[in-house]
């Protein structure tokens, strides 16, 4: 049973878990906070770790979220190198995959994401994911003048590692399912406009493309597309999307969907446990959502920790879809959601410039702003965005 | 009791988070960097503080309360 005096355990060593910690500190929570990580590290940040620190800027020290002085500042106990493998809630408590059990007063889950994997790309030695650490490092190895990368999908994740990879003199391929790059989230012209400045840069796109077959014996030596054409390569990146980390959840009785069913303050229907971060879908207004991004999960870590304590935020959540990202020593920046066939009117550069800052407009008489996208704008970007990030409309200046 | 807000402007990278959560608080100035408009706010301000303070990808902010 769980003794009194266990107090908060976090399953998780990331972001979400290191705020949540933090937050629940600030709110003065008395209680032991124990942060359980299956990751030998310290808690670290992860978006640096397919940019600065996969270019070799940023050591370890720079990208951590606690350091050891704040670890102890903070009063956490740290288990680390030990995964959680089941939930016990009748018992209050984990058991750990070394086969202790870890009681809790309440119970965060912070297990974060996994990288999506393919299956004709398992057993090989040269194909990589990149989501913690360890990935990075494995990663840079590969990486050099000379060397070449191929990259399969053309996301966020994709474009940065292509980013870094041709500054460490790597010759780049991406391989994208989709017309364009980002042409989900950005829609066909800006996509198109991304690739553009990539190719630029000397990245080389097959965008439409499939993987058909992948060619080679202990490495990938090649990958021949549907289109008939082959891509060879020293090093392989499948950058397909991730998957909530829930698995040790299967059989909690929590309800699971995407990821663990949450409410907008980490709650879920077992009043002692939370959920924060990329292992959660939020359930609001009918509909579930993934957390998928950086500013999100801080907000729901603030928020948790607050239920948690017994406090709830009575601030409305906006959902305003912001994320960045780093790229040949460009920020690019967008919120909000691009609308079926957007009218772009750009506010600082054009669509010849490298650098541009563009709001996506609906059409027709009464155009609103729905998003905005900045390269390299940065202070054109705030001043647009700030409404969309507060729930209001976005004025369109007189085209 | 009020907030005293701190900054460390040479690790500062201009996301400019810090603005969205409370943009009569924080500014960058010409070179991207964080400034402070006022470094000292109302106590009932303490949850916006705390969200920029979370927001912040490089660990730039901190405060006190006096």
């Amino acid at each position: 049973m769980a003794q009194a005096g266990e107090g908060v355990v976090i399953v998780g060593g990331g972001l979400a878990a290191a705020r949540t910690a933090m937050a629940l500190r600030d709110l003065q929570y008395p209680g032991r906070i124990t942060l359980l990580s299956d990751e030998t590290h310290l808690p670290y940040d992860r978006p640096p770790l397919s940019k600065g620190y996969l270019l070799g800027k940023l050591a370890e020290d720079r990208i951590r979220l606690l350091a050891p002085a704040k670890v102890e500042e903070l009063g956490i106990e740290l288990l680390t190198g030990v995964a959680a493998s089941a939930l016990d809630r009748a018992h209050r408590r984990v058991l750990l995959a070394d086969g202790r059990w870890l009681g809790y007063e309440q119970l965060v889950v912070a297990t974060g994401a996994r990288p999506n994997r393919l299956a004709a790309f398992e057993g090989f030695d040269n194909v990589h994911v990149l989501r913690n650490l360890d990935d990075a490092d494995r990663l840079r190895a590969a990486l050099g003048p000379g060397r070449r990368l191929c990259i399969i999908g053309a996301g966020f994740i994709g474009l940065e590692i292509a980013s870094t990879a041709i500054e460490l003199g790597c010759q780049v391929e991406l391989i994208e399912a989709a017309a364009t790059p980002l042409a989900a989230i950005l829609g066909g012209r800006l996509g198109t406009r991304v690739q553009r400045w990539h190719e630029g840069k000397g990245a080389v796109f097959h965008c439409g493309a499939q993987v058909a077959r992948v060619v080679g014996a202990g490495s990938v030596q090649a990958l021949e597309l549907s289109s008939g054409t082959t891509v060879t390569a020293d090093a392989f990146v499948v950058g397909v999307g991730q998957s909530a980390s829930i698995a040790w959840l299967a059989g909690s009785g929590l309800e699971l969907d995407r990821g663990l069913v949450c409410d907008e303050h980490g709650r879920t229907a077992d009043a002692r446990v939370f959920g924060v971060g990329d292992a959660t879908c939020i359930r609001s207004g009918g509909r579930l959502r993934p957390t998928r991004h950086w500013t999100a999960t801080t907000e729901q870590a603030r928020r948790a920790a607050a239920a948690l304590c017994g406090q709830v935020d009575a601030e409305p959540v906006i959902e305003d879809n912001y994320f960045w990202s780093d790229q040949y020593g460009l920020r690019l920046q967008f919120v909000g959601r691009v609308p079926d066939e957007p009218q772009l009117v750009w506010v600082a550069g054009s669509e010849q410039d490298e650098r541009f800052a563009v709001l996506c407009c609906t059409g027709g008489r009464e155009k609103q702003a729905t998003a905005v996208f900045s390269l390299g704008c940065v202070r054109d970007f705030l001043t647009h965005s700030m409404p969309l990030r507060r729930g209001e409309p976005i004025p369109v200046p007189a085209s | 009791m009020t907030i005293r807000i701190k900054i460390d402007p040479s690790r500062c990278e201009g996301f400019g988070n810090c603005i969205n959560a409370a943009p009569d608080v924080f500014d960058l100035d010409d070179d991207g960097k964080v400034v402070l408009k006022q470094d000292t706010v109302e106590d009932s301000r303490l949850e916006i503080v705390r969200r920029a303070v979370y927001d912040c990808p490089v660990n730039v902010i901190s405060f006190t309360q006096e």
